[in-house]
């Protein structure tokens, strides 16, 4: 019944070389779907179904198959195309500004998906009792998470200067510094900062989350447990993270990735400054590709992003089915 | 005994029964802590943006001054001003309205037709479509930055609002066809059956018969994918390099890096402070399609 399907570009999987489907198997529960108007049917589904389907082959499997070829040639921006084997992953390889960058960007992932995840704990837990005005904390937390990293960025960037920044007024009246502190001029303190705009923007995510995990663990089981002897903590640890851990593995795998293509706060706030001491992989490809030109070299470097983040995800589909 | 009972218990409406409510003494300061502590939390959370809004109506002079010396006195609309008819940033937050708005209806529609057409209207290779347009959550548009610019370069949609509308529209796909998917397969299977025996089309049946259902799905795919326009940088940055072109966030990287001449730290505050705006607007407008699309998205996704 596919053979009179109309030849919608980008919809080769129509012609149904890839196997069985539920149309064509008994299995489906929808009798009166399959004959009459069924031919009608599947092809104002392929119509329907098209634009997606070409955008995602277009902006998403076309560039894909095109980073391979570009990633074997020098690709300047600008001037003519040369093959160039595989000099760039040799390259790549040797590119110690290169590799301190994946180091770098694997140390601030690990470290801000952590510090985002508890503190997104310590906020379900307060949030979930529904008790009076836990609503209104939820809202709270959860506006710089709405207002999103680039516009906080900005502010970060006003108010990490030197001398008439807040974060210089409050370390002041504090007595932690005594004088002007450029911040974002020692990698150290830039990266520790970054790494808390992250959470201030982050962990009303993970809090949300965690909370619908919370919420959905029925009550017998704290009674029991109480029952048992266990104390708060003890029913926390016993009860509560166990049956939230798939939520926590979500949490882990999404902001891990997310930290992974981290670019606009390093790039708003410190360039990858001072030196390479703040680079991301992102900044550094970022850099190389529309910088330096080299877009051939560039395309190479982002490999490892394309085989990092597809593992991630694949890690945390299964995370998903171990329920 | 209720004092002991794990704070989760309450999340259901079986267990908050009337007649554990605040009166004994220890429950009344349990309530009381809580209080206090909630509204540290949200302070927290909520005073460098109330900071910031507030720092974007001082004087430019006043926002560079050391700290110590600065004073909420003589708030002035002046960085507004300056960033609308100094830097010419009206035009440039015209682009961003028109993207994300282009983005968000687009988006709709297209996830719309291709999860109708997915539980509906299924054909062999459906699922293989489902599947491909899933992958994309495999492949982050970063880490296919350079082919992708080469290609929409060659293809002329690079320095084109139609373009980066189509890459946005794109990279929201697996979001919005799951969650769409899920807003029709909940709509019950006779309701479509009888309007067709009544001999409506697809499109009729879809806009006089499932639109009211498919509304809340629609309106979270419609919210998500303008804000992830609205707030996005790196595809503007790199997609859009025509200054007339420009995207708020990318105009407003230009004004703190110098690019528009002297750098302005009252027009930095001010562009921040607008681009927090429509987000604001949207979360207040439609929180609960806020809370369901993140729960939906990241816990089914």
């Amino acid at each position: 019944m596919s053979t009179t399907l109309p030849a919608r570009g980008g919809d080769p999987e129509a012609n149904g070389s890839t196997g069985h489907t539920d149309r064509s198997t008994t299995k489906d529960p929808r009798p009166s779907r399959r004959s009459g108007a069924s031919r009608h049917d599947s092809r104002t589904g392929v119509l329907m179904i098209a634009p997606a389907v070409v955008l995602v082959l277009v902006f998403v499997v076309a560039p894909l198959l095109f980073a391979t070829v570009i990633s074997v040639t020098n690709w300047p921006l600008v001037g003519s195309v040369q093959f160039v084997g595989l000099d760039n992953y040799t390259t790549a390889f040797t590119d110690t500004t290169f590799w301190g960058s994946v180091l770098y960007t694997l140390v601030f992932a690990v470290v801000s998906t952590a510090l985002g995840i508890l503190v997104g704990y310590a906020l379900a837990v307060l949030v979930r009792s529904n008790r009076q005005g836990s609503g209104l904390i939820r809202t709270a937390v959860f506006v710089p998470y709405v207002i999103g990293i680039t516009s906080l960025s900005f502010v970060a960037i006003l108010e990490f200067r030197p001398d008439s920044g807040a974060l210089d007024l409050i370390a002041m009246r504090l007595g932690l510094t005594q004088e002007p502190t450029a911040w974002l001029l020692d990698g150290v303190t830039a990266t520790v900062l970054i790494v808390l705009l992250g959470a201030y923007v982050g962990s009303g995510f993970s809090m949300i989350i965690l909370m619908s995990g919370m919420q959905g663990i029925p009550d017998e089981l704290y009674e029991s447990a109480e029952i048992d002897g266990a104390g708060r903590w003890r029913q926390e640890f016993s009860v509560t993270v166990p049956l939230v851990k798939r939520y926590l593995g979500l949490l882990t795998v999404m902001g891990f990735i997310g930290a992974v293509l981290a670019f606009t706060q390093f790039y708003v706030l410190t360039g990858g400054g001072p030196g390479d001491d703040t680079l991301t992989v992102m900044l550094y490809v970022y850099n190389k590709a529309f910088n330096d030109l080299q877009v051939g070299y560039a395309t190479a470097l982002s490999f490892v992003v394309v085989v990092i983040a597809p593992a991630l995800t694949l890690i945390q589909f299964r995370v998903m089915r171990d329920d | 005994m209720s004092t002991s009972v794990h704070p989760a218990r309450r999340a259901t409406p079986a267990a908050a029964a009337p007649d554990t409510r605040a009166s004994t003494p220890a429950e009344r300061l349990r309530t009381a802590v809580y209080m206090v502590l909630g509204i540290l939390v949200s302070l927290v959370f909520l005073a460098p943006v109330a900071w910031a809004v507030l720092r974007s109506f001082q004087p430019g002079t006043q926002i560079v001054a050391p700290a110590a010396e600065q004073s909420f006195e003589g708030l002035t609309l002046d960085n507004y001003r300056g960033l609308i008819e100094g830097i010419g940033a009206g035009s440039y937050i015209w682009n961003s309205l028109l993207i994300a708005t282009c983005t968000a209806v687009l988006s709709v529609v297209v996830t719309t037709l291709a999860a109708y057409a997915l539980v509906n209207f299924p054909f062999r290779g459906s699922n293989v479509a489902f599947a491909l347009i899933l992958l994309t959550l495999m492949v982050p548009f970063q880490a296919v930055l350079t082919p992708l610019f080469l290609q929409m370069n060659a293809m002329g949609l690079t320095d084109n609002l139609a373009g980066i509308i189509l890459f946005y529209l794109t990279f929201n796909l697996p979001f919005g066809v799951f969650l769409m998917r899920n807003s029709f397969a909940q709509i019950p299977r006779e309701v479509v059956e009888a309007a067709r025996i009544d001999g409506a089309g697809p499109f009729k049946i879809l806009l006089l018969v499932l639109r009211p259902m498919i509304i809340p799905g629609a309106a979270t795919v419609f919210l998500f994918a303008f804000l992830g326009a609205w707030g996005d940088f790196l595809g503007a940055l790199t997609f859009l390099t025509r200054q007339e072109l420009f995207t708020l966030p990318v105009a407003v990287q230009n004004i703190a890096s110098g690019a528009f001449g002297q750098v302005d730290y009252g027009f930095v505050i001010a562009g921040a402070v607008v681009l927090m705006i429509p987000c604001l607007i949207l979360y207040a407008a439609i929180q609960r399609y806020y809370v369901r699309g993140l729960v939906a998205g990241a816990v089914k996704g």
